[in-house]
C-alpha cells in the first residue's frame, strides 16, 4: 500500500512541478486537493502537525488509498533499518508544501510583495 | 436519253439531289418515331394505369388519391405525436432534476445556517445528508450539469473532507477551519441554487416553447 502511494505522490509532484495540476484548500489546516479531468480521480494532501496523510478518492468519492504516516513512524522505521516509513514521510512533505505554494499562488504573492515594498 | 424510272415518279439518278433524299428520309423517320416513342412515354409517365374514361375509373382515382393524401397525413402526425412524447419526457425529468436540486439547494442552506450558529453536532450530520444526497443527484441527472458538473464534484469532495474533518475533530476547530467551513458551506449553497435556477428555467422554457 505505501510502495503505490509513494508511487503516486512521486508522479503527483512531477506533474504539480511542471505546472500540469491545479492544487485549492481543502478543509482542515495544511489540507489540500486536486481533481482529475471530469473528476474521475481526487487526491488529497495533509500535514497536520507531525501527522502526514495523502488520500486517493475515486469519483464516487470513496476512499481507494489513505496512507497516514507520523514523524514518529517515520523516524522509528529509519532506526529498524527500513526506509519505507521515511520515504513516504518526506514524499508527503514535499508534495505538500508544493500544493499549498500552487494552491496559495505563494509566488505570485511574493514577487507581487517584492514590488510593493520596492515601490515604497 | 435513259429515264431510269422517271416515269414511274423517279427522278433520274444523275438529277437526284442528295439534300432532298436526306429530307426525306429524316419526315419519314420523325413520323416513325414520333408514334412509337410517344406511346411509350405516355404509357411510362401513367405507370400503365388506363385514363379514367368513365365515373367507376374515376370513383376509383379519387379513392386511391384521397387514401395516399390520407396515409401521408397520418405520417406526419405520428412523426409529430413522437416528438411532442419526447419533448414531454425530457420536461418531466428536467422537472424532476429541478426539484432534486430544489431539495438540496434548502438542505444547504439549513448546512449553512448550523455552521454560522455554531451548531456543529447538527451540521455534521445535516452535511453527512448533504453529501448523499448530492451524489444521488449527480449520478441521477447529470446529463442535464452540462459544464457544472466538474464544479459539483469538486464540492462533493468538500463535503467528503468536511465530513470526515467534522467527524474527528468537530469541537476542535481552529479559527481558519471555521472561517473555512463557512466559505465551503456558503459556495456549495450558492451553486446548488444557481444550479436549481437554472433547470427551472429550461423546464419553464420549455413548457413555453410546448
Amino acid at each position: 500500500m505505501n510502495e503505490q502511494s509513494l508511487g503516486f505522490i512521486n508522479q503527483l509532484i512531477d506533474k504539480t512541478e511542471r505546472g500540469k495540476l491545479s492544487w485549492s484548500t481543502g478543509f482542515e489546516d495544511g489540507q489540500f486537493k486536486t481533481l482529475l479531468p471530469d473528476g474521475k480521480l481526487a487526491f488529497v494532501v495533509q500535514v497536520k502537525g507531525e501527522r502526514c496523510r495523502f488520500l486517493m478518492l475515486d469519483d464516487r468519492q470513496e476512499v481507494i488509498l489513505d496512507a497516514t504516516v507520523t514523524r514518529d513512524d517515520a523516524h522509528l522505521d529509519k532506526v529498524q533499518g527500513g526506509i519505507d516509513q521515511e520515504n513516504l514521510y518526506e514524499a508527503i512533505l514535499k508534495l505538500q508544501e508544493l500544493a499549498r505554494s500552487r494552491a496559495l499562488r505563494v509566488n505570485e504573492k511574493l514577487t507581487k510583495a517584492g514590488e510593493l515594498l520596492a515601490a515604497i | 436519253m435513259r429515264s431510269y424510272g422517271c416515269d414511274r415518279g423517279f427522278l433520274p439518278l444523275a438529277r437526284r439531289d442528295w439534300r432532298i433524299d436526306f429530307s426525306l428520309f429524316l419526315v419519314s423517320g420523325y413520323q416513325y418515331v414520333r408514334y412509337d416513342a410517344g406511346e411509350s412515354v405516355f404509357r411510362m409517365i401513367l405507370l400503365d394505369i388506363p385514363i379514367p374514361r368513365d365515373w367507376f375509373d374515376w370513383t376509383n382515382f379519387t379513392i386511391g388519391v384521397s387514401g395516399l393524401a390520407l396515409t401521408l397525413w397520418a405520417i406526419w402526425q405520428a412523426t409529430g405525436a413522437k416528438k411532442a412524447a419526447r419533448r414531454a419526457e425530457q420536461s418531466v425529468i428536467r422537472h424532476n432534476a429541478e426539484v432534486d436540486f430544489g431539495s438540496l439547494t434548502r438542505m444547504a442552506k439549513e448546512l449553512h445556517g448550523y455552521v454560522e450558529g455554531g451548531m456543529m453536532s447538527e451540521a455534521r450530520l445535516r452535511t453527512t445528508d448533504l453529501r448523499s444526497e448530492l451524489a444521488l443527484a449527480i449520478r441521477l441527472h447529470e446529463a442535464f450539469l452540462g459544464d457544472q458538473l466538474n464544479l459539483l464534484k469538486e464540492k462533493q469532495l468538500d463535503l467528503t473532507l468536511v465530513t470526515d474533518g467534522l467527524n474527528r475533530e468537530s469541537k476542535d476547530l481552529s479559527k481558519s477551519e471555521r472561517i473555512r467551513l463557512l466559505e465551503i458551506t456558503g459556495a456549495i449553497m450558492d451553486l446548488l441554487a444557481g444550479q436549481c435556477g437554472k433547470l427551472r428555467s429550461s423546464v419553464e422554457r420549455g413548457a413555453s416553447n410546448e
